[in-house]
């Protein structure tokens, strides 16, 4: 198994677990906490709002804007 | 949708304590690494970032200061808006590059002129597995990113995200469904934080 493809799985297993959490958040609430309710609990100081609106912010700079 | 905060101030209104600000040292993290790869604007604007939240938690509000008004962001109309830039225009155009910064200076200031708000005395059960799911990817990101840089900027043995998504962007159509979704996620996540304000 090559590292690339070791890679590409680390991250697709990342991808899976997303859509998995997401899944089980909308199917059975009281055990996997939705995750803008999650957001809301951490976005309630300043500092976190800020680095995770900007780290948002740049993907769309780095995906859309940059080369 | 709406996103709107409290007219005042709640009790318990506290400042951020900076000498253990997670966040910000995440900023400062990211914009050594945004210099590394080579990208000085990027690093620049994540570094400013966190200098300016620095100045704004030692200087900002006073606890009694009114907040500022309700903001309400049309979010249909918005998404409409980048699917259209990304339709007409596509990528990396001069269009697209107003369309994203307007946007990202929009929600920066709306949750900047905001304070932070006391900690909530419970967070939602199991909340962690969202945290360890986001750190896994940040880790993992570090370590492609890492060899990536070892192997002299493109690595085609560890690749980043970046690497693996970028080269699905080439059509317009795919363009605007990802921007579509990038918009979706942004507006979802001012939504979570007007509800943070909401519920103080």
């Amino acid at each position: 198994m090559s590292s690339r493809l070791i890679t590409e799985i680390g991250f697709g297993v990342i991808v899976f677990s997303a859509v998995a959490l997401w899944v089980a958040s909308h199917l059975a609430p009281r055990k996997v906490p939705p995750l803008p309710r999650v957001l809301s609990v951490l976005m309630r100081k300043r500092s976190t709002r800020i680095a995770l609106v900007l780290a948002w912010w740049w993907v769309g700079w780095h995906f859309f804007v940059q080369s | 949708m709406a996103v709107s905060s409290s007219e005042g101030h709640p009790a318990g209104y506290s400042r951020g304590r900076l000498a253990v600000d997670l966040p910000v040292a995440g900023l400062v993290i990211a914009a050594f690494a945004h210099g590394i790869r080579g990208a000085p604007a990027d690093a620049v604007i994540f570094f400013a970032a966190a200098v300016l939240l620095l100045v704004t938690e030692r200087h900002g509000h006073a606890p009694d200061d009114p907040l500022g008004a309700p903001a309400r962001l049309p979010a249909l109309p918005l998404i409409a808006v980048v699917v259209l830039v990304a339709l007409v225009f596509g990528r990396q155009t001069v269009p697209m590059l107003l369309t994203v910064s307007a946007i990202g200076i929009g929600a920066l200031a709306v949750e900047w002129r905001e304070p932070s708000l006391p900690p909530a005395r419970r967070g939602p059960a199991r909340g962690w597995v969202w945290v360890a799911l986001a750190l896994a990817w940040c880790v993992w990101e570090l370590v492609a990113f890492i060899y990536e840089q070892a192997a002299g900027g493109l690595s085609m043995t560890h690749p980043t995200m970046s690497d693996l998504v970028d080269p699905m962007l080439g059509n317009r159509v795919v363009q605007a469904l990802a921007l579509a979704v990038w918009m979706a996620a942004g507006l979802a996540m001012l939504r979570a934080a007007a509800a943070a304000r909401r519920s103080a």
